[in-house]
């Protein structure tokens, strides 16, 4: 990778990273005020409050698995195509 | 000192800030021989972190005393919508990793930068600008570790009966000297103990609170019977939307211009760390943010007042420790939330310390080009961090209200002052030095000066001032300013190489990337 891939590479990462933000926005959204309406409880608790606690917990961890599996890539770190300049 | 404290509420303590001080002097033995590169060493760790540790030292950097304290002691009055509106933190570390990691990291390696500062300085090519940012960290740094300090130290107090300042001497005097003497690998390497006792105490008193109040059902019964607005988002009007909207902003997405997390990107070893950091920091912030403000509500079992009852929502967590714990075990309750606050403090501490080391002597020496002998710099950085340390921990003896004002200031002061500087400046080309100075020294002043005149708009939190006017300014200087120089733009944003490798790159390509801006713009 020379130093031109490795940054558009670092900017598609980005931008990932900033749709599973607003994906995860929309989900919260849902799970918390979109279901508040809904009578049904689980072990004592409305639908709502295990959705918007837990269900966005694992909804985020879940994309961001997603993410770093099939947007990140590996790549060195260290820059190739320049020498590390001394002091 | 006090007489009257829980001797056994102290013993694990001294036994985990014995661990703390260990871990310090083992790292500074270890890396002697690494001794080359001491700033790097000692302000970034040689920038060799794994994924475990660089996901625990972010977390525990970003959970502060408040978030395992006061915390939950708002979920206890206001409800679940307590915990809808925390658990947007799980967002905190993805975003900052994610966004920043590997941009920090690559661009770090090449310019040799420890700091965030320095890379802001580089790519903005204005002295005055990084001294700007170098006195804002410090500035609000301080206030947020005095913060710190009082926090843990009144959670100290109410829980084991010994006196304020002999927890403050306890655990705040360990943290400057394990700061001090080991750097930022020790501050790392500490931060994911903390962690792991964080995590560890929320399950301890979570157990204990649950058998204290009868067990999970009968708490939830009598929660459903005598605070029924616990159980709605907006809580009967204690938790108003705008709330959740400027939590969103403040805890959630602008948590990635924080330089203390956004340093951590120059910190880690390989990019499969970073990867993995991401996910495990996300599980484990996300576990502590549920946990704690749960097991805040649950303390309804052990406790029946109204938070005033018991001198407002800080004291709801030491009290429901002190009620639900066997005195035995109160000593180990008690490390998690300290261990929230040290980790917060050595966090903050070693790269204030940076700051004034790195970012404004070092760069001062070398404009002057003297060479600084490499004793001088060992003993100097370990100096600038024990002072710094030290003075805050005066502080906190008798903090005057300035301070008070100044913490209340620094979360939402920083990200203004960061937020768009990282973000234009590392992703945008049009990003310039006027912009930067603009965004950063008038969207702060704005934010500064509305928080301390409690001005606000549609009754939201300020950040969302702070953080409007800091957008408008840069967006001013982007297009009003000169534009950022063609030799700084090639290294941030590298041109696609002319050419196939043996053939001669065409001449016009060639000469076009070397005009200022317009023909160096890429497709």
């Amino acid at each position: 990778m020379n130093n031109y891939e490795k940054y558009q590479q670092v900017k598609k990462e980005a931008g990932a990273t900033g749709v599973l933000l607003l994906v995860l926005i929309v989900f919260w959204m849902v799970a918390g005020f979109g279901l508040s309406g809904v009578q049904a409880e689980f072990l004592h608790l409305p639908v709502w409050v295990w959705m918007s606690s837990i269900g966005v917990w694992i909804f985020a961890i879940a994309g961001v698995r997603a993410l770093t599996h099939f947007v990140f890539r590996d790549m060195p770190l260290e820059d190739e195509e320049v020498a590390r300049h001394g002091k | 000192m006090a007489n009257e404290g829980n001797l056994m509420a102290l013993l694990p303590l001294l036994v985990f800030m014995g661990i703390m001080v260990g871990i310090s002097f083992w790292v500074r033995h270890s890396s002697q021989g690494l001794g080359r590169d001491f700033v790097s060493q000692y302000f970034i760790g040689n920038r060799d972190l794994g994924g475990f540790v660089l996901a625990m030292t972010t977390v525990a950097t970003y959970s502060s005393v408040s978030s395992f304290v006061g915390g939950p002691g708002m979920a206890f009055s206001i409800g679940f919508g307590w915990i809808y509106m925390a658990v947007v933190q799980v967002t905190s570390i993805f975003l900052v990793l994610g966004i920043f990691g590997k941009r920090v990291a690559l661009l770090s390696r090449r310019f040799d930068a420890v700091t965030v500062v320095d890379i802001i300085r580089e790519r903005f090519q204005s002295d005055g600008l990084a001294a700007m940012a170098a006195f804002i960290i410090v500035l609000f740094f301080c206030g947020t570790m005095t913060a710190q300090f009082v926090g843990g130290a009144k959670l100290f107090a109410t829980v084991t009966g010994y006196s304020y300042e002999t927890g403050l001497l306890l655990f705040g005097l360990v943290v400057v000297v394990y700061t001090s003497i080991g750097g930022f690998r020790a501050v790392a390497f500490t931060d994911t103990c903390c962690a792991l006792m964080m995590m560890g105490g929320i399950v301890l008193l979570l157990y204990y609170v649950l058998s204290a109040g009868g067990g999970y059902t009968a708490i939830m019964e009598n929660i459903h019977v005598q605070h029924p607005e616990m159980l709605e988002p907006l809580s009967a009007g204690h938790m108003p939307v705008g709330l959740y909207l400027t939590q969103w902003i403040l805890v959630g997405i602008c948590t990635i211009a924080l330089p203390q997390s956004v340093v951590r990107g120059i910190s880690y070893k390989d990019t499969k760390s970073l990867h993995r950091a991401m996910l495990i920091g996300t599980v484990v912030v996300g576990f502590m943010n549920i946990g704690v403000n749960f097991t805040g509500i649950l303390a309804h079992g052990v406790l029946s007042g109204s938070p005033a009852d018991y001198g407002g929502v800080d004291y709801i967590i030491p009290k429901t420790i002190v009620a639900a714990m066997p005195s035995a075990l109160v000593g180990f309750a008690i490390i998690g939330p300290l261990a929230a606050s040290i980790s917060t403090i050595s966090g903050l501490l070693i790269v204030a310390s940076s700051a004034i080391v790195k970012d404004v002597y070092l760069h001062y020496k070398q404009k002057q080009g003297e060479e600084v002998p490499a004793r001088r710099l060992r003993l100097l950085s370990v100096v600038v961090t024990a002072a710094i340390g030290v003075t805050v921990f005066f502080i906190a003896l008798t903090p005057p209200s300035l301070i008070w004002i100044i913490n209340m200031f620094a979360f939402g002061g920083l990200e203004t002052a960061f937020f768009w500087t990282l973000l234009f400046g590392l992703f945008w080309k049009k990003a310039n030095k006027l912009g930067a100075i603009l965004s950063m020294g008038g969207g702060t002043l704005a934010y500064c000066l509305t928080q301390g005149l409690g001005f606000k708009v549609m009754g939201l939190h300020q950040i969302t001032i702070g953080i409007t006017v800091s957008l408008v300014f840069f967006l001013i200087g982007a297009y009003a300013g000169k534009p950022a120089d063609a030799r700084v733009l090639q290294v941030f944003f590298p041109e696609r190489p002319e050419g196939i490798k043996g053939e001669p790159a065409e001449p016009e390509l060639l000469s076009e990337s070397v005009y200022p801006l317009g023909g160096g713009k890429s497709s």
